[in-house]
């Protein structure tokens, strides 16, 4: 459902994506790892519409989207937690969540959506009083997911999704994330967290340097010798 | 809002309402009231671009002296009151909207530094034009009374705090607060940041144009260019910050403190109330960032504490 198609992607003169291609399809699990620097947070930029192309071409469920604003990209149902989260800190659980389901298709399915994100991650229910500032790290991530989800995308892209939290609530992250996938919604999963991420995924991209460098389905990739080497410490 | 503060702004709603009417009431009181409703028409609805939707806009008084001048030349030219007072709204809107396309492109302090620029060459503009200054003619000296200005001022201030209100309930005031907190998580969940920024640029020049408006009817005499002074806008800024930014009840809080402490001082030492301003706002900055609102809140907080 989502094709990257052979991107460059550059800052200004500072080229840090060379011929990327990627794929996601329909009811599917996409991990995409690599070190710090890789260019995999960039990619996910490009596929928002955060960023331009230099070359190469972007599509989601067959429409052109390398040109298209962000808040199209997510109307269609392609939405995005950042790594920085980005919850609304002086806004409340609950209004953070709404704000989820601001475009027009969302907004007829809220209390719907609502009620389900509350199944998922019954903390929030609990706080929805409560301002998103005063959330622990993990809950605050479950709340950027949960806001996510009352889009109800058809895919949904994580922005390294365990960083900074105890390893603990990562398991359960990742336990979430599993479940979504089951309700068929596609994931595309950025992690550095390599074996976490692999476990989850069908299929993943090794990207270094800015080059995609291998790709296999996530069981394979778990038992290669290099990225066992190179990321595991193995 | 709970039942308590419904209260409490229905008491003051009608207080204000019949003051003109009251035995005591005399020109003094209403001249003050009025300054004060513009003042916080000035500082609530700056604050519904800076306060709600994040963009600190120093070239407020553009819009201000702006809605003054259409309503100004318009009214002396002829045309009904009603007319003018909203032509002069709508002008300033027109100019939010137009400016808006490339200044709310500009982030943070850069979209201040430019509003500001903008507002200051209109300000020069409107001095080289119109240098002189505008006494009421004749007959509109003969009819002259203050409880008209007085009811169009106390409208002024109510359509501006009640869109506030309207806004903090809104979807629209929402996504602009989201556009406040994270302009790029807001935009990554669907929200089109620019459009709301450019609505509520819109909403508030709109409302800082007819409180000019407003001025403009008030005042007898004065100068073209004064309207357009940064005076305007850095009062409206002081105000609001002192009161509680992001707020409804902070502006006017605010103004009211303001007004007072300058009339108080001014009879008795000349633009003194600038300095306790200018302390206070510094104070206000460092230890207490929600302004009195903030205050009143921790007092509650405090209260309900030791219950």
């Amino acid at each position: 459902m989502l094709h990257i198609s052979r991107i460059d992607v550059a800052y200004g003169d500072l080229q840090v994506l060379w011929d990327v291609s990627l794929e996601v399809g329909p009811k599917s699990v996409v991990a995409m790892v690599g070190p710090n620097g890789a260019g995999k947070t960039t990619t996910l930029r490009a596929v928002m519409g955060l960023l331009r192309p230099a070359q190469g071409r972007i599509t989601f469920m067959g429409q052109d989207i390398t040109q298209t604003p962000t808040h199209e990209i997510v109307n269609m149902g392609l939405c995005l937690v950042p790594e920085w989260r980005g919850t609304f800190s002086t806004l409340t659980v609950l209004e953070n969540l709404e704000l989820g389901a601001f475009p027009k298709a969302a907004r007829a399915k809220k209390t719907e959506s609502m009620q389900r994100v509350f199944e998922i991650f019954p903390i929030l229910a609990e706080r929805q009083s409560q301002r998103a500032g005063t959330l622990s790290g993990g809950q605050r991530q479950m709340l950027a997911i949960g806001r996510a989800l009352m889009l109800q995308p058809k895919l949904l892209i994580l922005d390294e999704p365990s960083l900074g939290l105890a390893p603990l609530i990562v398991d359960d992250i990742f336990k979430v994330i599993k479940q979504i996938s089951t309700e068929g919604i596609s994931i595309l999963v950025v992690e550095q967290n390599v074996n976490m991420a692999l476990e989850i995924a069908q299929y993943a991209y090794v990207i270094e340097t800015g080059r995609i460098v291998q790709h296999d389905t996530g069981a394979k990739l778990l038992t290669d010798e290099r990225v066992r080497s190179a990321y595991m410490g193995i | 809002m709970k039942y308590g503060g419904w209260l409490i702004a229905g008491v003051l709603l009608a207080a204000l309402l019949v003051t003109p009417q009251l035995p005591f009431s005399n020109n003094k009181i209403l001249t003050i009231l009025i300054q004060l409703f513009i003042v916080a028409a000035m500082a609530s609805s700056w604050n519904i671009l800076a306060g709600f939707a994040g963009q600190v806009n120093l070239g407020h008084a553009a819009f201000f002296g702006l809605g003054a001048l259409t309503t100004r030349l318009m009214w002396l030219d002829g045309y009904p009151l009603a007319l003018s007072f909203v032509a002069g709204g709508l002008v300033a809107a027109l100019f939010a909207l137009a400016i808006g396309f490339p200044a709310l492109r500009l982030r943070g302090i850069y979209f201040a530094i430019g509003t500001l620029a903008l507002a200051e060459a209109l300000n020069e503009t409107v001095s080289n034009i119109l240098p002189g200054n505008s006494a009421l003619p004749g007959p509109q000296l003969v009819s002259y009374e203050l409880p008209s200005r007085y009811y169009l001022a106390l409208g002024v201030v109510l359509v501006v705090v009640a869109v506030a209100y309207w806004l903090t309930q809104a979807r629209l005031g929402l996504g602009m607060m989201s556009v406040r907190e994270n302009e790029a998580a807001a935009q990554a969940i669907g929200i089109n940041a620019f459009r709301h920024k450019l609505w509520a640029f819109i909403i508030s020049a709109f409302l800082a144009g007819i409180t000019g408006s407003a001025f403009a009817y008030f005042h007898v005499s004065y100068y073209y260019q004064h309207t357009f002074t940064p005076l305007w806008t850095f009062d409206a800024v002081l105000v609001t910050f002192v009161g509680g930014v992001g707020t409804v009840a902070g502006p006017i809080l605010g103004a009211i403190f303001f007004v007072v402490i300058r009339d108080v001082l001014a009879t008795n030492l000349t633009n003194f109330h600038q300095v306790i301003f200018g302390v206070l706002f510094i104070l206000v900055v460092l230890i207490l960032p929600g302004g009195f609102l903030e205050l009143w809140d921790r007092l509650r907080v405090r209260m309900t504490n030791s219950k």
